[in-house]
């Protein structure tokens, strides 16, 4: 009786995470259940069918296949390139002795705990000063030195046998093919859960563009349906729901690898 | 196992439905359309000869609606009509008259306002869909025309870059096609996770690719990627 309860309660609780998105996907569908003006949804159901939301933002309003391209190449971009900055960074924060390594990885973690909105300025003033602004490198650049992949790596692999390095040092004294050949194999798992986190956080981000960009060519998707400018509401739920999908996909590819991941990082 | 397999298929649509959308998207087709320069039918002054009552002639003038020159092609000219899908051509026979200053005169056919075509960077058809262009360069180059100068080079150019359209299209929803057969061949097993990243890059390069060699209405396209001489500047004033 008691573990029915707790599943109906968590069941419930996950109903009600859910509703959004159910509702976003299903109100996409029909053009009369959302007020225009208050972007308030008229009722819980839809009333009657329609792809016009689809229509008018893929076919009508066809530039928005602009910024969801443009939402692809930053999130690919600053993902892989994340990763590969974060990789050797952990490792020199997991294996290497060094002074003041730990002050260092304090001074990491800190700036990870800094609200987006305390470095959006200095950011700025650095990219304009570099005259990057308005170009994809003012997104790109401050992202893949993120600092928050570097934490979860290096959480990782603090985990990893000592021993195992120590008995790949006697056989080569190159740090590179110590970290290429023996850690990152091990690695494979915890780098495919960071993908998804570092993917998921650049492919939702606004602020960023906002700011750093002025030219609406250059926008992520992200960007232009939190403005909403120049698109309906039915057009804009269109958009949250083709705007879901690569998210919902890397899901459903990564699902294992991002539980094991979590798991094995402790998280 | 079965999610993997149902992701698969879902990310293989979900990419192939985006890169046809943005390939067959209305900006980019609105780039295969002639671009045509227009001109309006004004009122244009043309001398004239009165007869007074005592039988002297006097040069006078007056005003008629007019056409510039450029747009008749004998006693034709393609009217530009503006719709809710767009502008497209209808081909008007015209009553014309006297010519004056590169005007000819038109006495039925067209009224004042009507826009006419003067210019275009291809053969036109009547109930062909048209752009309008202001840019300066057409207008340049109809100038060149007018002054009897040879733009077949340059007009060879366009038409050229026109033409590719329809190769980079092709090459495009082929290699996508062939990627995506080949990433299922070939990327089985250990390797199959492989196949995200490469058809997610594999749809970035293909997206500038179009972007760079046909798709890209004017506004798509930075004018710079970097300020590199502005970058090297402040680079060299570090610290700033």
């Amino acid at each position: 009786m008691k573990k029915i309860v707790g599943k109906a309660v968590l069941s419930a609780c996950a109903l009600l995470f859910l509703l959004p998105i159910l509702l976003t996907v299903l109100h996409s569908f029909t053009t009369q259940s959302v007020d225009a003006e208050g972007f308030r949804l008229t009722g819980l159901l839809p009333s009657g069918f329609s792809l016009a939301g689809y229509y008018d933002l893929l076919i009508e309003h066809s530039y928005v296949l602009r910024n969801f391209w443009n939402s692809v190449f930053y999130a690919v971009t600053i993902t892989c390139f994340n990763i590969v900055v974060s990789v050797p960074a952990a490792y020199a924060f997991s294996q290497a002795r060094f002074k003041g390594k730990d002050l260092l990885f304090f001074f990491y973690i800190m700036l990870m705990m800094m609200p987006l909105q305390v470095t959006l300025l200095p950011n700025y003033i650095g990219l304009r000063d570099m005259k990057l602004l308005d170009t994809p490198f003012a997104i790109v650049l401050p992202s893949v030195f993120a600092p928050f992949s570097v934490f979860l790596l290096t959480q990782y692999m603090k985990g990893l046998e000592q021993s195992y390095v120590e008995a790949a040092l006697l056989e080569t004294k190159s740090v590179f093919r110590i970290m290429l050949q023996m850690i990152v194999p091990q690695l494979r798992t915890c780098i495919l859960a960071v993908f998804v986190f570092v993917f998921a956080e650049y492919w939702n981000m606004v602020e960023q563009a906002d700011i750093y960009l002025r030219k609406e060519v250059l926008k992520p998707l992200s960007s232009l349906l939190a403005i909403g400018e120049g698109l309906s509401t039915s057009e804009v739920l269109a958009g949250s729901v083709i705007f879901m999908m690569p998210i919902v996909i890397l899901y459903l590819y990564f699902h294992d690898s991002l539980e094991v991941g979590l798991e094995s990082m402790k998280l | 196992m079965k999610t993997k397999k149902a992701a698969d298929i879902v990310l293989t649509m979900f990419l192939i439905s985006m890169v046809m959308l943005t390939v067959f998207a209305k900006e980019l087709y609105r780039l295969t359309l002639p671009k045509v320069v227009t001109a309006e039918v004004v009122r244009a002054v043309f001398p004239c000869e009165v007869t007074g009552p005592d039988g002297t002639v006097y040069e006078t003038t007056r005003t008629a609606p007019a056409i510039p020159k450029e747009a008749l092609q004998g006693t034709t000219v393609y009217v530009v009509n503006e719709t809710e899908k767009g502008y497209y051509l209808e081909e008007c026979v015209l009553g014309t008259g006297d010519e004056a200053d590169g005007f000819v005169e038109v006495t039925e056919g067209a009224y004042v306002k009507t826009k006419v075509v003067i210019g275009s960077d291809r053969n036109l058809q009547a109930g062909q869909q048209v752009l309008l262009t202001e840019q300066n360069e057409w207008v340049e180059l109809h100038m060149l025309r007018t002054q009897g100068e040879d733009i077949s080079e340059y007009a060879k150019q366009v038409q050229k870059g026109f033409d590719y359209n329809l190769y980079y299209v092709t090459i495009g929803i082929l290699s996508t096609v062939g990627m995506v057969v080949a990433c299922k061949i070939y990327c089985k097993g250990r390797w199959k996770w492989i196949q995200l990243p490469v058809l997610l890059v594999w749809c970035v390069i293909l997206g500038f690719f179009l972007r760079g060699a046909i798709v890209i209405p004017g506004e798509w396209i930075p004018g710079k990627l970097i300020d590199w001489a502005g970058w090297r500047a402040n680079m060299a004033r570090f610290p700033f």
